[in-house]
């Protein structure tokens, strides 16, 4: 399992061995004049892989950013292991065990894939094991390897969502969000993703996961959450929405589920 | 109210009869001072003109549509030197009386044209990038002057043949006529379809070509709407003085305080460079003539540009009418 | 042949200075997105501080570069949190106005009090030169201008001293990191405000050292400032923002350009030809010639 490495961390799990990993309540985010969020409330348990699934412009991509401090949050309290988020600047959150890959796979384009990786370490300061660490990850994403010293920006596609994520697991979070992990990504390579998402899934790592691909989503997930128009309108263990008639015929364009046996 | 504090184009309520009337009224007043005033105070009222005139022209390109001309000075001294210059060639004298309005009618068609040349290259930046880019333009001129004595008197200036003497008294009224209708001009543009695209641009530039907008022939409009009436100021200005140099006609204060009269003011709006230059003579006045100070006026000019940009960069008027709206 | 060779050595040398302070602008804007106007400034700046300690006090050199070094620092951590700071988070329209008007307010008043101080109580015509004691070197049968050699000898060092900043170090990495892509720097924990403060602080410095070069090689006045940022300006435009080696060849295009120009035409001519490449760069491929957009 993982030990994270961060004081705030550690200190936060001995204090709230019970609590939920990640508490969202009554989230209220607008931008400007423009509303997008209303009241959102969910939870992540510890080991779960619990998924943000909904429409495009639902405000997913959203949820997550407030809760990272990207975005300004009219209302509402984020807490990881019962400690608020919300007052800290965003870039404590990884210092609390909170790793998010963004959308559309952010990285340093001119930098090469090592020195990206390395970059996920950053706030770890201790440079000591930072090859072990390397090491587990290339072992993770053997094509990384291959490519250790090229240029990160002439990746393919996938290959940049491996990097993305490596670089979100390389600092042993609490807690990794995956923003639309799948966009602009072939089939293929969405499906090879999904392996790696099953996988650190049963190695027990905590995982938010948000995404247009509802079904590849809902498929894996423990429990999930449906955003539509800023607002949670269903939500249950993965398999259980699969089953659901609404969901369904809404994003699926599938007839209900006949009945087992 | 946009992000950067500026008028939306839903905004606009300019020009409404109470403006027009306070308008009126302080243009009246203008045109009897000579009446009743002190030369020094006319001159110094005639100067205000001016530098309204650049005010208001900075603020089509810079609150209208978003790009800051940090050049403004640049077509007030280029059409200075060149109807000077032009007058004292003597090319024009077989005009008879009519050769002053001929060199000011062709300095403003060379600056103008001039203006619209660098549009082509000046485009290319937007931001910040074109803002360093029009004080380059600014520094080019300057270069030339300097560097063609012969032609432009070099460092020691250019003075005026007494027989082109522009009066105080004419040149005042002219003056006030450009002021008024430079203030026209932008309330008209701000009214018109014209502005609406100006602020389209400003918004969003990828929304306003996916509209139908041709950006740059938008951009260079403005500037050119902006060069032109400086220019005319410049002209003047160089006919009244009888006598210009590279730092009387092209000095950072013709680039400067337009800045701070339109952004003190408001920017955006057409009764904020007036605001702001109001404000901002009266605070040269009192410095040139109450207060003796320690050190140049640019130090202090200089700060309450610092000022605005770090308490108030969307201006006094947008501040205020912001607070009462909300 | 002889002259060849001063020409060289004279762009050559210009070119790095530029180069420098090309590049401590262009990492400032690619972290922050607040174009300093003033940049230009702190050129001037240096080069003041240096005659003042210098030819006025009398002061040794290394005693002057000590306190050159110490001193800019301070500024640059001061004009960090004063002006740059307060920016830090706001939407681009806010910010670029709000950058232009408190740069370009400071470039005006810093240099008018400047100009008058200096008037006042030093020499009536303000003009900061220094002398570098080599002035003159005899290497294998050609004669050399030791203050040129010098002069790009320390530039040479700076840059490469920067570089193996940005690329050596976690914080130097970092830097990079943040000017490549804002956002997944914050996420992995790079604070902006920790990052912000150490660009300008090594910026700010490295620029008030080419301030002192410059005074080695040409006097400047209190008044170049602004034409300065252009300068570094047009170099960032000729190699991209955020790029040593764009910098490095901008900075040598412009130098040789100024220096060639002088010999050829007059010297009133080599400090306007930079305007003249920039509008023509901008006119014919303004997305820089190695590929860096700028603006």
């Amino acid at each position: 399992m993982h030990n994270p490495p961060f004081p705030e961390s550690a200190q936060s799990a001995i204090r709230n061995p019970q609590s939920a990993m990640l508490e969202v309540s009554g989230l209220d985010v607008a931008y400007g004049d423009l509303r997008v969020l209303w009241d959102v409330s969910f939870s992540v348990g510890r080991g779960e892989l619990v998924a943000l699934v909904g429409p495009n412009g639902a405000g997913k991509s959203t949820t997550l950013r407030a809760i990272f401090g990207l975005v300004p949050v009219r209302a509402g309290a984020v807490t990881l292991q019962g400690v608020p988020l919300l007052p800290e600047p965003p870039y404590t959150r990884i210092r609390h065990g909170l790793s998010l890959v963004p959308e559309g796979r952010r990285f340093f384009p001119q930098m090469s894939v090592e020195e990206n990786l390395e970059l996920g370490c950053f706030a770890l300061g201790a440079r000591d094991g930072l090859r072990r660490e390397l090491d587990r990850v290339y072992a993770v994403f053997p094509p990384l390897a291959d490519r250790r010293r090229q240029a990160a920006g002439t990746l393919s596609g996938g290959q940049q969502q491996m990097l993305a994520i490596g670089m979100g697991l390389i600092s042993h979070p609490l807690l990794l969000a995956l923003d639309e992990p799948s966009l602009g990504l072939a089939p293929m390579v969405v499906d090879h993703l999904y392996e790696v998402v099953a996988g650190l899934k049963r190695e027990g790592i905590t995982v938010l996961l948000v995404e247009q691909q509802i079904y590849a989503a809902l498929d894996l997930a423990d429990r999930a959450y449906i955003l539509e128009t800023g607002r949670i309108r269903r939500e249950g263990p993965g398999r259980a929405l699969l089953a659901d008639p609404y969901i369904r015929s809404t994003y699926l364009g599938l007839t209900p589920a006949p009945p087992p046996g | 109210m946009s992000d950067d504090g500026r008028p939306r184009t839903g905004d606009r309520r300019q020009g409404g009869w109470t403006g027009l009337g306070v308008a009126g009224g302080l243009a009246l007043a203008c045109a009897l001072l000579p009446l009743a005033g002190t030369r020094d105070l006319i001159t110094a009222v005639f100067f205000t003109f001016l530098f309204l005139v650049l005010a208001l022209n900075f603020d089509i390109l810079g609150g209208f549509m978003g790009y800051m001309n940090l050049g403004q000075g640049a077509y007030f001294g280029l059409a200075a030197y060149l109807a000077a210059l032009l007058l004292n060639s003597g090319r024009l004298n077989r005009l008879g009386a009519a050769d002053r309005p001929a060199a000011v009618a062709v300095a403003v068609a060379i600056t103008t044209a001039v203006a619209f040349g660098f549009a082509y290259p000046l485009f290319r930046l937007s931001g910040a990038y074109f803002a360093m880019a029009t004080f380059g333009v600014v520094l080019l001129i300057r270069h030339l002057i300097l560097n063609f004595p012969d032609v432009t008197g070099g460092s020691y200036g250019v003075y005026v043949n007494p027989r082109h003497y522009l009066g105080l008294y004419p040149a005042y009224y002219l003056g006030l006529g450009l002021l008024c209708a430079s203030a026209a001009l932008t309330l008209a543009i701000a009214r018109s379809k014209i502005g609406l695209a100006f602020n389209a641009v400003r918004e969003s530039e990828p929304t306003a070509a996916a509209i139908g907008i041709d950006l740059f022939r938008a951009k260079r409009l403005a500037l050119v709407l902006g060069a032109a009436p400086s220019a005319l100021a410049g002209a003047i200005f160089a006919l009244q003085a009888g006598y210009i140099d590279v730092d009387a006609a092209l000095g950072v204060d013709k680039t400067l305080l337009p800045v701070i009269m339109a952004l003190l003011g408001g920017s955006g709006l057409v009764a904020g460079p007036l605001l702001g230059g109001a404000i901002m003579r009266a605070i040269d006045i009192l410095l040139k003539n109450y207060l003796r100070l320690a050190f140049p006026a640019l130090v202090i000019y200089g700060a309450i540009l610092m000022g605005i940009g770090l308490l108030m960069p969307q201006g006094i008027l947008n501040f205020f009418g912001d607070r009462r709206r909300t | 042949m002889q002259t060849a060779l001063d020409l060289a050595l004279g762009g050559i040398s210009l070119g790095g200075i530029y180069a420098l302070t090309a590049f401590a602008l262009s990492m400032a804007l690619a972290t922050t997105h607040v174009l300093n106007v003033a940049h230009g400034n702190f050129i001037v700046f240096g080069a003041a501080l240096a005659t003042f300690l210098l030819n006025v006090l009398k002061l040794g050199g290394t005693a002057t570069a000590a306190a050159v070094v110490v001193c800019f620092a301070a500024a640059g951590l001061l004009f960090e949190r004063a002006f740059v700071r307060p920016l830090l988070g706001k939407t681009p329209g806010q910010i670029l106005i709000g950058s232009i008007l408190i740069t370009f307010g400071f470039a005006v008043a810093s240099e008018a009090l400047l100009g008058y101080t200096w008037a006042r109580r030093v020499d009536p015509q303000p003009s900061f030169s220094l002398t570098f004691p080599l002035a003159r070197l005899t290497v294998g049968g050609a004669v050399l201008s030791g203050t040129r050699l010098f002069v790009l000898l320390a530039t040479t060092a700076l840059i490469a001293a920067l570089h193996l900043f940005l690329t050596r170090t976690a914080l130097g990495k970092a830097i990079r990191a943040m000017a490549q892509n804002y956002e997944a720097a914050v996420i992995l924990g790079m604070n902006p405000r920790r990052i912000s403060a150490t660009v300008y602080l090594i910026g700010i410095t490295a620029t008030a050292a080419a301030g002192v070069l410059l005074a080695l090689a040409s006097p400047l006045d209190p008044y170049e400032g602004t034409r300065l940022t252009l300068v570094a300006l047009t170099v960032i435009i000729i190699g991209g923002v955020g790029s040593l080696p764009g910098a490095l060849i901008g900075g040598a295009v412009l130098g040789v350009a100024e220096v060639l120009t002088s010999f050829y035409a007059g010297g009133v001519w080599g400090p306007v030809v930079y305007l003249v490449v920039f509008f023509a760069v901008l006119l014919v491929r303004p997305q820089g010639l190695m590929g860096g957009r700028a603006g």
